[in-house]
């Protein structure tokens, strides 16, 4: 039974690796380029989130709107005024950038807000939970922010499949040479994307900062937690990210489990595990 | 002048090997042909008029075509954005000679519907029968010039393959 419960709780918890992913991919796939800030900018999110509700006393869903909005809007202008100009055929200076974005923004972070290690309370919400037997239970915050990630993924998904800017997205992820023959204009394009990824960083970051404690040091292992789920799932897929969160969230509990130092291990014996006997991930794109 | 704007000037490129978005459907890949916004009398429907093969794929992946329907996707795609000016690379580059005819074809409907078209061509027949004007270049440079009717297959061989050998180093 405890093992059936550590399973539940990790599969909630793999709602949030997934959203801590579905940025990532999305850049990736879009603009082939991978941000080694992502897990910063996750704890960016989470401290605005404090800044807004916690220390300036918003209305929460107002807080949470401007959060979105606040990281959606600097994701546009970032990607077009910084990152677009070392997008190339070379993948190293996008690298080079945004790990020095990564430094950068812990150490505003640090200057900011101090070292200490913070959470957003949620009140009567971390307390409820529902009982199935005196062993098994979920509680209602998690299951709510499984919940609201998968309904984030969901959007995504249909914003890719169904809109005429996902359309145009995976246009440019197939290949970005061609799209501006097409009338598009892949700076733009490129914004477009960073900006939907930002505003999904946004909740993760929301989620993030009402799940666990936080401080300015705390992006690199998100980032780590993103990486896996994404490799796990395989590259390109929406659903095999939050297959591969999920994967990654029951390793951590399940190792949890046995030995509460086993936690981040297990989770990286599964990911090792994938790349050893699926390299390409559990659901690899089929097309392209 | 970046390829966005030269696109919302008018001018379309089928471009050499088709380059079809591989994750798209057929009438996906022809709707980002439309997107710079141009109107004008090229629809979807309009498209699939003028190729009526692509009707029952139009859910394919782009990619799962024959390489003859592939091609109309291509040219499709280009028609979308409504161009004053298409340019087509080697349009017929691997298709069988059948496709070839109906690509043609096509090519003849789309001037006639009032587009310029630029095609690069190594089939001088296929040429000679489609154009009004023929250019030959060798080297970078224009060789020869002229309409079909004033130019024989020999002339255009000379033109394309280099002038007689006691002049070429």
């Amino acid at each position: 039974m405890v093992w059936l419960n550590a399973l539940l709780q990790g599969v909630l918890l793999g709602g949030l690796y997934a959203l801590f992913a579905a940025g990532l991919s999305l850049m990736f796939g879009v603009m082939r380029f991978v941000n080694i800030a992502h897990g910063d900018f996750i704890v960016v999110a989470a401290y605005l989130l404090m800044s807004t509700v916690v220390m300036a006393g918003m209305n929460p869903f107002i807080g949470i709107g401007l959060v979105v909005v606040i990281m959606g809007i600097a994701g546009y202008l970032g990607q077009r005024f910084v990152l677009n100009r070392v997008l190339g055929k070379d993948i190293l200076p996008p690298i080079l950038v945004t790990f020095g974005m990564s430094i950068i923004l812990q150490n505003a972070l640090l200057e900011i807000f101090s070292a200490d290690s913070r959470r957003v309370q949620t009140g009567w919400l971390e307390t409820v939970s529902i009982q199935f037997n005196d062993v098994v239970a979920i509680g209602l915050l998690p299951l709510l922010m499984f919940v609201a990630a998968l309904a984030i993924l969901g959007v995504l998904q249909w914003i890719f499949y169904h809109t005429a800017l996902g359309r145009l997205l995976r246009a440019t992820s197939d290949d970005a040479e061609i799209v501006p023959l097409m009338g598009g204009n892949n700076a733009h394009i490129f914004g477009l994307a960073t900006m939907l990824a930002s505003g999904v960083v946004a909740i993760a970051g929301v989620l993030l900062a009402m799940k666990t404690n936080f401080d300015p040091t705390a992006g690199p292992s998100r980032l780590l937690f993103a990486f896996e789920a994404v490799i796990i799932g395989g590259l390109g897929s929406i659903w095999g990210t939050l297959a591969g969160g999920i994967v990654l969230g029951v390793a951590q509990t399940l190792g949890a489990q046995i030995d509460s130092g086993y936690q981040m291990l297990a989770g990286h014996i599964a990911f090792l595990a994938v790349l050893v006997l699926r390299p390409k991930g559990l659901f690899p794109r089929t097309i392209g | 002048m970046g390829a966005d704007l030269v696109h919302k000037r008018g001018i379309a490129l089928v471009p050499e090997g088709r380059r079809l978005f591989a994750s798209l459907s057929v009438e996906e890949n022809l709707l980002i042909g439309a997107s710079g916004g141009r109107a004008g009398p090229w629809t979807l429907d309009a498209v699939y008029g003028l190729f009526p093969d692509l009707t029952t794929k139009r859910r394919n992946p782009g990619t799962a075509l024959s390489g003859g329907q592939q091609q109309m996707v291509a040219i499709g795609r280009s028609l979308m954005s409504n161009p004053k000016l298409l340019l087509c690379d080697e349009i017929s580059l691997g298709l069988a000679p059948k496709i070839i005819k109906d690509i043609y074809a096509a090519v003849c409907q789309i001037r006639d519907l009032g587009t310029s078209i630029v095609v690069v061509e190594q089939d001088i027949g296929q040429a000679m029968a489609v154009a009004d004007r023929i250019y030959c270049f060798q080297e970078g440079h224009v060789s020869l010039t002229g309409t079909p009717q004033s130019l024989t297959r020999a002339d255009i061989a000379k033109a394309y393959f280099g002038i007689d050998q006691e002049e070429t180093v």
